[in-house]
């Protein structure tokens, strides 16, 4: 207990210790919280303060700094734009003050820099300002004030006479031109300081040269060079004159021919070099003086604008028509690839050309080419001019004309008489060998008829062409070679198609176009073995042929013959439809209907005999109307020998009607205009006219009696029998004879 | 009338042109003689009876052109011919050199090998002979022809020419009876003889 107790004291003294001791230490540490407090709530209240007013100070400050700053942009920029406007001040002065000295190269590039100083400003955006307008307007003024000086100097310099009228181009006009050139450049040293030089850079300074020079280009081709080039008779003549050089055009005698290339290249040349000294050795860049490769000079602006048309107009008008169109005067153009050569350098060396460019000689060199193009167009052209030319003109040939070839060149003739003198050497031999079987001359010719005067001309053109490709270079003679072969492979198709209608329509023009291509095939034989060995080598290992030709030719005047036949032929046969087949002709009418078909007959086939009287050689002549002339028989036999029953007095109605035929039908064969000697082909009608012995027996039953029957009959050995078969000859006898003993008899013998 | 006759036989006419074939049937069978007569165009035709050794025959007898331009008709003339009298103009010459290209015609165009060839020599009456009768007999004799001269104007040997071909022709075996077996003829064979007497026989005038 006492422990207790004494631990409870202890306990309480120690509680009353430490609370004694820690109350008060208490108590000041809450004094100094509380005064911690206070101070952080002063010092809240001073960062606060303080915050507050930096802050305020800071923006203030900012907001001026940026202020300063823009100002002091502002200002540098006017600053600038000032001396902008003072550098285009004092080059509009120093313009103006070079203007005034006519120093145009200083004043030109003065304005070059006004002009970049403006376009400096104007380069600035949100910042117009009103004067840069003014600026502009006045910096424009300037320019084309100066401009207009420049140009009124230029035209003082090159002062142009032209015509009033528009017509630029005609003879007239031309010479009334005249171009003064008052630049009076002489020498070399001279040229960079003279007016025309500062003239002209000036112009290409202001970027306006290419302009001037163009327009100044046009008119020199349209009023100088053209008219030279296009007019033979103009001259161009220079003469000096104490201010100015004239240049200025002279006629001499006119010359409907176009001039040659020489003369003009020398008269274009002249027109240059006078050009050249006067004006167009001008350099016109600004680059280092002194060294004269580096620069450009006028002539080659010049020459870049106007070369290309200056050189396809002397293509065109001058040397086209330089191309020979004769393979003898090919040799001859050397002359003028020569001097095209030298009219190139001339000009090259006139800064006029650049080093590369060779249009002209090209053209030129090229000659052989041009010459057999030209040569192989003319030709198509004038073949299909003659294809596409009436038919019907037409000339007779013969065996003699055929023989004579159509004027051949001279080595081609000597070679010719050559051939003949073989071919006599070796007809003498045979005649030596074998005395008997001489063939006429004519053996092989085409025989006598009328063909087109322009297939005629067609054939020249082709053995003329032919021998002046054996006069040509190789490349030329292979392509007039096949210029003629296209010829006739044109024909071939042209002219049938062309004239279709007439040659259908037309039973002469059938005949003479069938004798054309008769002709043609016969010359194509011969045609290319005429010309292998003088035709360029390429072409001799058997290319050089036209027979491959020949075949087709000839089924071209087969075809279109052949189809005129079957036209006519149709006709005949409907001719003869309308005579009701030759039945009960005893009676009126019908026998006026047989009759008139009869003499439509005989009047078709009359006035095609007529048409192809001396036109169609008269073999195929007779072959012709004979065919023609056996379908109307043949008709006529098969209608009558159908016939059943035929009286006494049908029999000599047919009998007569038929004798027409006999009678008549040989007068159409008239193949020659002389009457008399047309009587020979007339009597060999039996020959050309199959079944005319057949219509001769037919004629010869009608008027028979049975006795005369049975003897053309001849036990089937007759000539009766040869033409009729048993059953038709008894069929015609139970027709024409009335049933009796003596007709059962006679037919007992028909078999 | 036709009921006694043998056979009809189909006779030519050949030779160049002019050398008298159409006067020579013009006389056999119309005994006329005309020195103007035309020219013979494509072929003539005549018939007549013939007694020969009491056989009679009917002779179609065909005188083809002699001119050259209908030549190409006459190759359809020589079917079925039995005899052909080939005749020339004893006063020009190029018209008997012309009988080799006859003899090949005929040889050419002929449907039998047995042909039986009479060669006449015509025109004997005039003065200005170029071929001597030994001559025509001998190319006769040479290609197995029958051989006789004769004048169509005087009517020397016209007639016996004819006879003679006929003769000849019915002595030939085979050359006439096949076509006519199926008429019913029955032929004897009396031929048979006839045959070996009359080959290689010349008939001469004289």
């Amino acid at each position: 207990m006492l422990h207790d107790a004494q631990v409870q004291g202890e306990v309480c003294t120690m509680i009353q210790k430490k609370y004694s001791e820690f109350l008060p230490s208490l108590q000041s540490a809450e004094e100094l919280a509380a005064q911690v407090d206070r101070l952080c709530g002063s010092i809240d209240l001073l960062r606060a303060q303080i915050e507050n007013e930096v802050q305020r100070d800071l923006n203030v400050a900012i907001a001026e700094f940026t202020e300063l700053k823009q100002q002091l942009e502002r200002d540098t920029l006017i600053l600038s734009v000032l001396k902008k406007l003072q550098e285009f001040d004092t080059a509009i002065k120093d313009y103006n003050a070079a203007l005034q000295e006519k120093k145009y190269v200083v004043a030109a590039q003065q304005l070059e820099k006004a002009q970049s100083s403006l376009k400096l400003l104007e380069s600035r955006k949100g910042f117009e300002l009103k004067i840069l307008k003014a600026l502009g307007m006045e910096l424009t003024v300037q320019t084309q004030n100066m401009l207009y000086q420049l140009g009124e100097e230029w035209q003082k310099m090159v002062v142009w006479k032209l015509p009033p009228s528009k017509e630029l181009s005609s003879l007239e006009s031309a010479r009334q031109t005249e171009l003064h050139l008052c630049t009076k450049l002489l020498k070399e040293e001279e040229i960079a300081d003279s007016p025309v030089t500062s003239v002209l850079r000036a112009f290409a300074i202001l970027g306006e040269l290419h302009t001037k020079i163009k327009l100044f280009g046009q008119l020199l081709l349209k009023c100088i060079l053209k008219p030279l080039i296009s007019h033979p008779s103009l001259q161009p003549s220079v003469t000096e004159q104490p201010e100015a050089v004239v240049l200025r055009f002279e006629t001499i005698e006119p010359n409907s021919e176009p001039s040659s290339p020489v003369e003009v290249f020398d008269k274009i040349r002249l027109v240059l070099e006078v050009l050249h000294i006067q004006l167009l050795n001008v350099p016109v860049d600004e680059c280092v003086e002194g060294e004269k490769d580096g620069r450009t000079v006028l002539a080659q602006v010049l020459g870049d604008m106007i070369w290309g048309e200056l050189s396809d107009c002397l293509i065109q008008d001058c040397l086209v028509y330089s191309i020979p169109t004769n393979s003898n005067k090919l040799e001859q153009y050397v002359e003028v690839i020569k001097s095209t050569e030298e009219f190139e350098k001339a000009l090259k060396s006139m800064c006029f050309l650049k080093g590369d460019a060779t249009d002209l000689l090209k053209y030129a060199r090229n000659v052989n080419a041009h010459f057999a193009n030209k040569k192989c167009q003319d030709v198509i052209v004038a073949a299909r001019n003659l294809m596409t030319s009436e038919i019907h003109n037409t000339v007779k040939i013969t065996p003699e004309s055929s023989v004579a070839l159509p004027k051949l060149p001279d080595p081609t003739a000597g070679d010719h008489v050559k051939m003949q003198k073989a071919s006599k050497t070796l007809r003498n031999e045979m005649v030596n060998l074998e005395n008997e079987t001489k063939l006429s001359q004519h053996t092989f010719s085409l025989p006598a008829c009328r063909i087109s005067v322009s297939v005629e001309r067609l054939m020249e053109l082709a053995y003329q062409t032919l021998s002046e490709a054996t006069a040509s270079t190789d490349q030329c003679c292979i392509q007039l070679f096949y210029a003629v072969r296209n010829i006739f492979q044109l024909f071939y198709d042209v002219v049938p198609t062309y004239h279709k209608e007439n040659l259908q329509k037309l039973p002469q023009l059938a005949a003479i176009h069938h004798n054309n291509c008769m002709y043609i095939a016969h010359h194509l034989l011969t045609l290319g073995h005429q010309f292998r060995y003088r035709l360029t080598s390429m072409l001799c290992d058997g290319a050089a042929t036209f027979v491959d030709l020949v075949p087709g030719f000839r089924r071209l005047g087969i075809e279109c013959f052949l189809a005129q036949m079957r036209a006519q032929k149709g006709e005949l046969l409907e001719r003869l439809s309308s005579a009701r087949n030759f039945s009960n002709v005893d009676d009126e009418e019908n026998y006026a209907a047989a009759n008139k078909a009869i003499r439509q007959v005989l009047h078709q086939l009359r006035r095609l005999g007529k048409v192809w009287q001396d036109v169609l050689p008269a073999t195929v002549y007779c072959k012709a109307m004979g065919t023609l002339l056996n379908t109307a028989l043949v008709e006529i036999i098969s209608r009558v020998t159908a016939l059943e029953d035929i009286s006494a007095e049908d029999a000599d109605r047919l009998h007569s009607l038929c004798r027409t035929v006999a009678e008549e039908g040989p007068r159409v064969f008239a193949p020659l205009p002389e009457e008399s000697e047309n009587r020979k082909y007339q009597e060999e009608v039996p020959v050309y006219v199959h079944r005319w012995m057949t219509f001769k027996q037919l004629m010869l039953i009608l008027q028979a009696n049975l006795q005369e029957i049975v003897d053309q009959w001849a036990d089937g050995k007759g000539p009766l029998a040869a033409e009729f078969s048993p059953a038709e000859v008894k069929s015609l006898i139970r027709a024409l004879f009335q049933n009796t003993e003596r007709r059962a008899a006679a037919l007992a013998k028909i078999r | 009338m036709d009921e006694d006759v043998l056979t009809t036989l189909k006779i030519l006419i050949i030779g160049e042109s002019g050398v008298g074939k159409s006067s020579l049937l013009l006389r056999f069978t119309d005994d006329t003689f005309d020195p103007e007569l035309a020219a013979t165009i494509g072929v003539d035709f005549k018939v007549k009876t013939i007694s020969v050794d009491g056989n009679k025959a009917k002779l179609a007898i065909w005188d083809t052109a002699g001119q050259e331009r209908f030549r190409t008709l006459t190759p359809s003339y020589y079917r079925g011919a039995q005899g052909v009298i080939l005749v020339y103009d004893v006063t020009r010459r190029e018209t008997f050199l012309k009988l080799d290209n006859w003899l090949n015609e005929l040889e050419t165009y002929c449907t039998r090998n047995d042909i039986v060839k009479m060669l006449v020599g015509n025109k004997i009456d005039k003065e200005n002979r170029e071929v001597d009768r030994n001559e025509g007999l001998k190319f006769a004799r040479k290609h197995s022809m029958l051989f006789i001269e004769a004048s169509a104007k005087t009517c020397d040997g016209v007639q016996c020419a004819f006879e003679e071909l006929v003769e000849k022709i019915i002595q030939t075996p085979g050359l006439w009876e096949s076509e006519n077996q199926n008429r019913g003829v029955k032929l004897s064979n009396k031929e048979e003889g006839y045959g070996g007497a009359g080959c290689g026989g010349y008939c001469s005038m004289l």
